[in-house]
């Protein structure tokens, strides 16, 4: 076992000294792995992966890349970072600054790390040729490309400065199937062969099961549930995970699944319930559940769950 | 660029409006070629001549050339128009980016700022700033500048408001750009057409403006030749002759008309989500 790249301890986020977008959540990463952050829209993915990279500082916790606290980078440590660290964002047309062309996009990253483009231009010709981008359709602007190009040119853009740590927003989110699959599989390569690290947001658990070798579920701005991926798929531990993966179909015609339904809405954010957050809507809750929030703990396996009362393997 | 004025020409208001424009940067910047004579050189013993093949605009209370100072009043309505545009346009749209990202304290003060100047009588500050200073060129284009601050500046503050938090500006953050590149490179690129298409239409606000002052006194000072002083030299002889004031006044409306035009055929042209029904 390595040390892991990232390490994600106790962070909380508060906006307005009220809501919780995103409460004690700890995870780790090591490096070359892959992990998926899964979890409905407004369950505080968006700002974990903020505070991930630095762009949003974390209320309480700390987040360590290398063993250094992200949040206390300043000057030539910040940009460092900002060369490990890169992103590839959900809508790649909007992601691409409109009035410069593809080849002043791409030259962006060297410009602003003041690096010479004649010096590292070569490479990143090999890169779009790996990626699949051609120097003829460098002169033209972002809203003259096709959608798959423009999100070929986000995947370049983030990895021209040699970053460690990718973390891809949604990467499959709007694509049709086949090139759902080109696309996962390019990054695969591209994990192989630049020995990057992914820090993959989805909503689509296909994605997750299929690419990611670990998985961290968040609710309502906690992690209920994380774990190796086999094993959360194979006998989730928390009964939203449960849930989450029971209304994923599964084409296996042997299988018979339970499916479990959730009943009522998301509580608001601005609202909390008392103890667990899920209670609300969990078919199993009890009062210790309405009174007390469970933590996230391991349950074995690798396996952690914030639930008072985990599910066992029951398949 | 060639597209949007084959837009403006496509449309029988923006070609008047063009032609005008065109017309009045050629009477503007030809001056000093075209001018038939000295715009200041005097000739008492022909004043108040009527329009006539030698002066083809007649001649005023001095006898100096009207179709002369025509063309010199224009250069000066241009030459304030333009730089009271470019000071109005870069500090208004710096202060609005400002006010964008500043904390609230300081947005709310700016902001307050633009309501106190746009509430305020621009003819009275006018005339507070010359009283205190005395006229001159450069004092108008201060004066009108500072009264248009807040044209540029709310619009640019809106802008900045609505693309502060678009991915690709986020994606430059992640990749290192510093606070002054993402609004160098950008931010002022994709915020600059709505404020082009103010600028234009607040050419012939301008325009008006500087007139108004200078018929009053507190604009461009004698012997300079503005439509203004023009149209305030004539009014005082009116019972002599009427072609001062008449040809003043027509400049000054087919400025107005012209750039008000040609303003509204750009942004047409440029961002057809602006257009309105007047």
């Amino acid at each position: 076992m390595t040390a892991p790249l990232l390490e994600i301890d106790d962070v909380s986020v508060v906006y307005g000294g009220t809501v919780h977008a995103v409460d004690g959540a700890t995870f780790t990463l090591d490096q070359g792995g892959t992990l998926g952050l899964v979890g409905e829209s407004g369950s505080g993915k968006t700002t974990l992966i903020k505070v991930v990279l630095g762009l949003i500082a974390p209320t309480r916790g700390q987040v360590r890349f290398d063993g250094r606290d992200v949040t206390g980078f300043k000057g030539p440590e910040r940009m460092w970072f900002r060369a490990q660290a890169q992103m590839i964002f959900q809508d790649p047309a909007s992601s691409l600054s409109p009035r410069l062309t593809l080849r002043r996009i791409l030259e962006e990253p060297l410009v602003i790390h003041g690096l010479k483009l004649k010096d590292h231009w070569p490479r990143v010709l090999d890169l779009m040729s790996a990626i699949g981008l051609k120097e003829a359709q460098l002169d033209r602007y972002p809203h003259q490309v096709s959608g798959g190009q423009a999100r070929r040119v986000g995947i370049a853009r983030a990895l021209i400065l040699n970053p460690r740590l990718v973390v891809a927003d949604e990467p499959t989110a709007g694509l049709d199937v086949s090139i759902q699959g080109d696309l996962l599989n390019l990054m695969h390569d591209l994990q192989q062969r630049l020995g990057l690290t992914y820090l993959m947001v989805s909503h689509n658990l296909s994605v997750v099961r299929k690419v990611t070798d670990s998985v961290a579920v968040m609710y309502l701005g906690k992690l209920v549930e994380t774990g190796p991926t086999p094993t959360v798929f194979r006998a989730p531990a928390h009964p939203y995970t449960r849930a989450l993966i029971s209304a994923n179909p599964v084409i296996d015609p042997e299988r018979k699944r339970k499916h479990v339904i959730l009943e009522g809405e998301v509580p608001s954010p601005f609202n909390l319930p008392p103890g667990c957050r899920f209670q609300t809507r969990c078919p199993m809750a009890q009062d210790r559940c309405r009174a007390e929030a469970p933590d996230l703990r391991p349950v074995g396996r690798g396996q952690n769950v914030a639930c008072h009362f985990p599910l066992t393997d029951q398949e | 660029m060639r597209g949007v004025i084959a837009q403006i020409w496509g449309r029988s208001t923006g070609r008047l409006g063009l032609i005008l424009v065109v017309l009045i940067l050629i009477m503007g910047l030809g001056a000093q070629v075209i001018s038939p004579y000295d715009p200041n050189e005097l000739d008492i013993l022909n004043r108040f001549s009527d329009p006539t093949w030698i002066h083809p605009m007649g001649t005023d209370h001095l006898g100096r050339d009207l179709f002369s100072r025509m063309l010199y009043g224009t250069q000066t309505a241009l030459l304030v128009a333009v730089s009271t545009i470019i000071v109005s346009l870069v500090v208004g749209t710096l202060m609005g980016i400002g006010a964008a990202y500043a904390p609230r304290e300081v947005e709310r003060a700016i902001l307050i700022l633009f309501d106190i100047i746009s509430s305020f009588p621009s003819l009275v500050f006018a005339l507070a700033v010359v009283a205190l200073l005395g006229p001159g060129l450069g004092k108008v284009v201060l004066i009108v500048s500072i009264t248009l601050l807040p044209h540029f500046g709310r619009v640019a503050r809106a802008q900045v408001l609505s693309l502060k938090n678009a991915p690709f500006l986020e994606a430059e953050r992640v990749l290192g750009a510093s606070r002054a590149r993402l609004v160098l490179v950008h931010i002022v690129p994709n915020i600059m057409g709505p404020l082009v298409v103010l600028a234009s239409m607040d050419i012939p606000v301008v325009i008006t403006i500087e007139a108004g002052l200078s018929f009053l006194g507190v604009g461009v000072p004698p012997p300079l030749a503005s439509w203004g002083t023009l149209l305030n030299d004539g009014y005082a002889n009116l019972t002599e002759t009427i072609w001062p004031v008449a040809f003043a006044g027509l400049m000054l409306t087919l400025a107005t008309l012209g750039f008000t035009l040609f303003g509204e055929a750009l942004r047409d042209a440029i961002d057809p989500k602006l257009k309105t029904d007047r």
